[in-house]
C-alpha cells in the first residue's frame, strides 16, 4: 500500500515537474510577452498543482492537506493578478508601439 | 543534497555578479530580487527559517519593491557610464576578499557555538524559541538599534526627496483592487500569526512587519493612495513610526529602575513585555517600510490625477 502511494506521488510530482520544465522552456523560447505569460501560467497553476497533489497523498493529517490547498489557492490568486498586470502592460506597450510606427 | 547546495551557491554568486554588472537597471533589480530569493533558500538549507523568512520578505520582496519604485522616478533607465578599472578600488576589494577568506578559515568548525548558553537561560527569557530569546531578550539592544536604523533610513529618504510618490502607471479594470481586497485579511492574519508564533517557533516582529508592509504596499498600488500625514491618522502614524523604538527604550529603563540592568526584563513578566514590544515593533516596521515605498502625502489629498 505504501509503495502504491509512493508511486502515485512520484507520478504526480513528475507530471508537475514536467509542466514546470515546459513552462520554463516556453518563457525562454516564445517570442512575445503574451505568449510567454501563457507558458508561465501553465507552470504556475498546473505544475504547482500536481506537485502539491503528489505531496497531499503523502500528508499524514488533514491540517496539512488544507495548508497545501491554501498555498495552491493563494499562488493561483496572485499568479492570476500578476499575469493580468503584466499582460496589461504588454498590451499597452504594444499599442504604444503601433502608434509610434503609425499603424 | 551536496549537488543542490553547490548549484545554489554558484547561482547566488552568478546572480550577485549579474545584479551589479547589468547595464539595464530594471534587469539589475530583477537579478537582485532573484538573488534575495536564492539567499532565502540558502538560509533554509542552513536550517535558519527565521533568517530565510526575513530575507525573502524584506531582502527580496520589499527591498525589490523599493528599488523598483525608485527606478520609476529615475529619468535614466540604463547605466551608460564608461567603466574603468580603478587600481585603488580593485586593491581595496581584493584586500576585503582576502580578509574574508582568512576569517572563514578561522571559523570554529566544531562545537555548538552559543546554543548551550542560550538554552540554559531560556526559561527566564519569557519565550521558548531561541532566536526570539536572543533577539528580544539577550541582545534586545541590538534589535532596538535595528529599528532606529530603519527610522534613520526613512528620515534620510525624506531629506533627500520630499516628493516621494512613485510614478504609477494607470491600470484598466478592477482586478488589482479586488485582489488586494481579497488578500488584505489574509495578510493581516498571516502577520498576526507570525508575530504570535515568534514566541515558540520561527517568526517574529520583522517577518510580521514585512508581511503587513507588503499588504500596505499592495493597497497603495491598487488604490494609488499614499499614507496620510495630516489629521488624527497622520498623528497616529507618526507616533507608530517610532513607537517600537521608544517602547524598547522605556522597557529598558524600567528594567534599570527595578535594579536589573538596562534592557533587563523581570523574568516573571518577560513574556508579556516581549510581546508588547513586538506588537509595536511590528507596526513600526510595517509603516516605515510602507511609507518608504509609497510615500506620504504632506498636503491635503488632491483629486486631480
Amino acid at each position: 500500500m505504501n509503495i502504491l502511494i509512493d508511486l502515485l506521488s512520484l507520478v504526480l510530482i513528475s507530471i508537475g515537474v514536467l509542466f514546470f520544465i515546459a513552462g520554463s522552456i516556453g518563457v525562454l523560447r516564445f517570442d512575445s510577452a503574451l505568449n510567454r505569460l501563457h507558458a508561465l501560467t501553465k507552470a504556475d497553476n498546473l505544475g504547482l498543482g500536481f506537485i502539491l497533489l503528489g505531496l497531499i497523498v503523502q500528508a499524514d493529517s488533514w491540517a496539512l492537506v488544507i495548508k497545501y490547498l491554501m498555498i495552491w489557492g493563494l499562488v493561483l490568486l496572485s499568479a492570476a493578478v500578476v499575469s493580468h498586470l503584466m499582460g496589461q502592460r504588454a498590451y499597452q506597450a504594444e499599442q504604444k508601439g503601433r502608434q509610434d510606427a503609425g499603424i | 543534497m551536496l549537488v543542490f547546495d553547490g548549484l545554489l551557491a554558484l547561482l547566488i554568486l552568478v546572480l550577485a555578479w549579474l545584479s551589479i554588472s547589468s547595464r539595464d537597471l530594471f534587469e539589475a533589480i530583477v537579478m537582485f530580487i532573484a538573488l534575495g530569493l536564492m539567499i532565502a533558500l540558502a538560509w533554509m538549507r542552513l536550517q535558519a527559517p527565521d533568517a530565510a523568512l526575513a530575507e525573502a520578505g524584506i531582502g527580496a520582496g520589499l527591498a525589490g519593491a523599493l528599488l523598483l519604485s525608485t527606478l520609476s522616478r529615475l529619468a535614466r533607465q540604463t547605466d551608460d557610464q564608461l567603466r574603468v578599472l580603478s587600481v585603488m578600488w580593485s586593491m581595496i576589494w581584493l584586500g576585503l576578499a582576502v580578509g574574508l577568506l582568512l576569517a572563514l578559515t578561522q571559523l570554529p568548525t566544531t562545537g555548538q557555538g552559543m546554543m548551550p548558553e542560550v538554552l540554559a537561560n531560556i526559561d527566564q527569557s519569557g519565550v521558548s524559541h531561541p532566536v526570539t530569546a536572543v533577539l528580544l531578550n539577550y541582545r534586545a539592544w541590538d534589535t532596538a538599534l535595528e529599528l532606529a536604523v530603519l527610522a534613520w533610513a526613512w528620515f534620510a529618504q525624506q531629506a533627500l526627496n520630499r516628493d516621494q510618490r512613485p510614478v504609477f502607471s494607470s491600470l484598466q479594470g478592477q482586478v488589482l483592487i479586488t485582489a488586494s481586497k481579497m488578500l488584505a485579511p489574509f495578510l493581516v492574519l498571516v502577520g498576526g500569526y507570525l508575530l504570535w508564533r515568534g514566541a515558540d517557533a520561527p517568526g517574529g516582529a520583522f517577518q510580521a512587519g514585512a508581511v503587513l508592509a507588503a499588504g500596505l504596499v499592495l493597497y497603495s498600488l491598487a488604490t494609488q493612495v499614499t499614507l496620510p500625514y495630516q489629521g488624527w491618522q497622520g498623528l497616529a502614524l507618526r507616533i507608530l513610526w517610532l513607537a517600537g523604538f521608544w517602547l524598547f527604550g522605556l522597557v529598558g529603563l524600567v528594567g534599570l529602575g527595578l535594579g536589573l540592568s538596562f534592557m533587563g526584563y523581570p523574568p516573571a513578566h518577560a513574556g508579556s513585555l516581549i510581546l508588547l514590544i513586538e506588537v509595536f515593533a511590528t507596526l513600526t516596521i510595517a509603516f516605515l517600510l510602507a511609507a518608504m515605498f509609497s510615500g506620504v502625502s504632506h498636503g491635503r489629498p488632491t483629486h486631480d490625477q
